[in-house]
């Protein structure tokens, strides 16, 4: 009896030990030859092109799968899959299709496949839904050339179909969605090779791409949540390329000349929305004194470690649309008190403040040196934190305010998507002025995108002055780059590696 | 016996039943899956139409019934985020878990019995001390900081190990040597109290004097009787470990459960929230389980009602 209890604990032991040494052990990937690892702090849910709709999961999807369109490093749209387009009139779209195409298994590429995945995006259980927001239908003239019918006239169709990565039809029927979700097959630069999920996720270089084959021949996409793991896995060199690099570890790399920092002027716009149709803030001058009474620079500068870009309206530069003739309001507290005494307020006044905690960069410090600033100012603001899930809850349901930090980005970078947040009577908005709703209401069904973006800059100013929101400023891009890897990053924050090389 | 195990696994299979009605409660307070699914671009009617589409317009009662005659079944439905069912999810995580699990509980229980023992045969004197201090700084050192001071000394510095990520043996020693440190502190000293409260007593004093050598006194006579407590902490501790270690597993981005179900809490992916409970939960229970019955045939004196 003794002994069978000392042989049960050693059996035991053994156990616990075969399961830890027993593993299987997979190659290590590390600075192979032709070999580029990425870490990037999320993975994709799922790599059917048309589900997901993260950025972190288009870094990965836009590998496999080719758009019809897509943005060049100088930001010009160029055609990828489409050859070209014809705008028939206001409501129809004719694209012509590049020929001589095929997908990673072989099956070619037509206007069948084009319009199935537009049609397939329009379903409305389809999380890719609001890139075809407005088409009605999608007809195959030709087996190369699609022509789209559009409710209203959509501008922002090209950009939108940028991240729409074409699928083939034929291979989603035989093998049904579930199955293409975990064995993607696209047209694109890379195909797909192997997927351990939430840990590594590999590409490699598709000699056939009609573009010409990539020079880099395996493409590692790595998990790796912890921010400051992450750039631990960057400075060891395990990794080539790291996306949302923590500012506050930026000096950690700066005397290593391996290691680059790049960043972009960003196209996620943080500001801090004010409920115009209430109290106090229905006061143009009160709004225009919250926006005095806070010091942007010193909070970009100081919390963001500089990796901000004060904003004049809520259109970040990266927008079509952009009017560089504005100036952000400046830090000016004896202005901002002057403005509420006018309006009838010398003593301020008190005010609900709320903030997500942990869902933008150093978000809660933000609310926090905001709240600051206004205490100065004479308003009384009660600061309340939420964590994410509830927060975009009530964001939805309109039942924040009367002043809320939000962020929100334009998929298409077109000022149509910021301008939303000031329009008139949409969801999403806590401002409503007519005479802007007009030319607003104009500028977004001008397809020419030179008239509408001249539109655009029109609307700025009178947005400037009636100042609706505490304009903040746009989160910059930050990446780690090896200086083996020659790569650049895009201001629509695009990863793109069929035309970088290593050394 | 056979009515202490019965009871037992009764007792195992409510707590089960209790666990579900709380995970789906909880579940259904955290907020709407649909609105984290859907882009801000969407409109209230398309989250209207997704949440008809996933069902969760019927009433709270329904939707717990439903919910508990398929998780019988082992079908908690497919994930909102990845669309493949949930429990396949959490069954991919297990052997990165068990890997990292049992490895980090046999270098606690390698590191922390010899050294409690040590500790309580050589009381207040230099090795107890040691002790002592590694098990204060080991329960007190957050796994997320010791992690990140690891990673930058053997990833980045010496570059020894990987800084994170599966692989072969080399991937698995930083995460299981943090965790296991973690796990190692608790055990030890409850390892070092369970010695000091048997080395005082009467039959350790006569097998002494018989004249029995100190490794026979020690390991025959003080262990096996000190052993019961410490066979039921390291019980839960494994039951513990192998739900997840969500720290652990985030900083050295080791694939297990516990970083599953944070992604998934974080997403609102309610099936796989409930898969990932339901799962820990069972492991929890069935290694409470296997505890007693191992504590009942460990010592044989006691006899259970």
């Amino acid at each position: 009896m003794k002994w069978a209890r000392t042989a049960m604990l050693a059996a035991g032991l053994a156990l616990a030990l075969a399961a830890a040494m027993g593993s299987p052990i997979p190659p290590s990937h590390a600075a192979a030859a032709g070999t580029v690892t990425v870490a990037q702090g999320a993975e994709p849910a799922t790599l059917d092109p048309l589900q997901e709709i993260s950025r972190t999961g288009y870094n990965v999807t836009l590998q496999i799968y080719d758009p019809l369109f897509m943005r060049n490093p100088a930001g010009r749209i160029v055609p990828m899959l489409a050859s070209g387009y014809k705008i028939v009139n206001p409501t129809t779209w004719q694209f012509s299709l590049r020929k001589g195409v095929k997908f990673h298994n072989g099956e070619p590429f037509d206007a069948a496949a084009v319009k199935f995945t537009i049609e397939r995006a329009m379903l409305k259980d389809s999380p890719s839904n609001y890139l075809v927001d407005g088409v009605k239908s999608v007809r195959a003239v030709d087996p190369y050339t699609v022509e789209v019918t559009t409710a209203d006239p959509l501008p922002l169709l090209l950009p939108r179909l940028m991240l729409l990565g074409i699928a083939p039809p034929k291979y989603y029927q035989e093998r049904g969605a579930s199955y293409v979700a975990t064995h993607p097959v696209g047209t694109g630069p890379y195909r797909f090779q192997s997927w351990v999920k939430d840990d590594r996720l590999t590409l490699t270089a598709n000699h056939d791409y009609w573009g010409g084959a990539p020079s880099i021949q395996t493409v590692v996409f790595r998990l790796i949540p912890d921010p400051a793991a992450r750039v631990a896995a960057f400075r060891s060199g395990e990794v080539d390329l790291i996306t949302d690099f923590a500012p506050d570890l930026v000096p950690s790399v700066a005397n290593d000349p391996r290691l680059k920092v790049a960043v972009t002027t960003g196209t996620r716009s943080i500001n801090i929305m004010l409920d115009t149709q209430t109290g106090p803030l229905r006061d143009k001058r009160v709004r225009q004194a919250l926006n005095y009474a806070v010091d942007k620079d010193t909070i970009v500068k100081n919390i963001l470690g500089g990796f901000g870009t004060v904003e004049s309206t809520l259109v970040p530069a990266a927008y079509l649309g952009f009017n560089p003739r504005l100036k952000p309001y400046a830090y000016d507290p004896a202005k901002a008190k002057a403005l509420l005494a006018q309006a009838g307020y010398p003593n301020g006044f008190p005010i609900v403040f709320q903030s997500p905690r942990g869902r933008y960069l150093a978000d809660a410090q933000v609310s926090q040196a905001v709240v600051g600033y206004l205490k100065a100012a004479g308003v009384n603001a009660d600061l309340k934190y939420y964590e994410w899930g509830n927060y975009v809850n009530m964001y939805f349901k309109h039942q924040l305010g009367p002043i809320f930090l939000i962020g929100s980005a334009s998929a298409a970078l077109d000022a149509a998507d910021a301008l939303e947040n000031v329009s008139c009577g949409v969801w999403d908005s806590w401002y409503c002025n007519q005479g802007i709703q007009a030319m607003y209401t104009k500028a977004i069904a001008t397809v020419q995108p030179d008239r509408r973006a001249a539109q655009y800059r029109e609307i700025q100013p009178l947005i400037y002055d009636e100042a609706p929101i505490i304009f903040m400023y746009a989160q910059k891009g930050i990446y780690g780059v090896n200086a083996r890897l020659n790569w650049t990053p895009q201001d629509d924050e695009t990863l793109w590696l069929a035309k970088s090389t290593v050394k | 016996m056979e009515r202490y195990v019965a009871r037992r696994l009764l007792e195992a299979v409510l707590v089960l039943f209790g666990i579900s009605a709380v995970a789906f409660a909880l579940t259904h307070v955290i907020g709407d899956p649909v609105v984290l699914l859907l882009p801000f671009q969407a409109g209230p009617a398309q989250v209207a139409e997704m949440r008809h589409i996933l069902g969760l317009d019927r009433p709270l009662p329904v939707q717990y019934l439903a919910f508990l005659a398929a998780a019988l079944h082992g079908d908690f439905g497919l994930s909102v985020r990845q669309n493949t069912p949930a429990l396949g999810l959490v069954l991919d995580r297990v052997p990165a878990t068990a890997e990292l699990a049992s490895t980090a509980l046999v270098i606690a229980v390698g590191l922390a019995v010899p050294l409690g023992i040590a500790a309580a045969l050589h009381r207040r004197r230099a090795v107890d001390r040691v002790a002592l201090l590694f098990s204060m700084l080991g329960q007190s050192m957050p796994t997320f900081w010791l992690g990140l001071q690891a990673i930058l000394l053997f990833g980045v510095v010496l570059r020894w190990f990987p800084t994170g990520g599966m692989g072969g043996f080399r991937h698995l020693v930083l995460p299981a040597v943090v965790l296991g440190i973690f796990s190692a502190a608790g055990i030890l000293r409850l390892t070092r109290t369970s010695m000091l409260d048997i080395i005082s007593e009467d039959y350790l004093r006569t097998a002494r004097a018989k004249g029995l050598r100190e490794a026979a006194v020690v390991g025959r006579h003080a262990l096996r009787n000190a052993s019961l407590p410490i066979v039921t902490w390291i019980g839960l501790e494994l039951g513990t470990l192998l739900g997840g270690a969500v720290v652990t597993e985030t900083v050295f981005a080791w694939p297990g459960m516990g970083r599953l179900a944070v992604q998934a809490i974080f997403a609102r992916d309610i099936p796989v929230v409930q898969a990932v409970v339901l799962f820990a939960a069972s492991i929890f229970v069935t290694a409470t389980f296997c505890t007693d019955m191992l504590y009942a045939w460990l010592d044989p004196r006691i006899h259970y009602q």
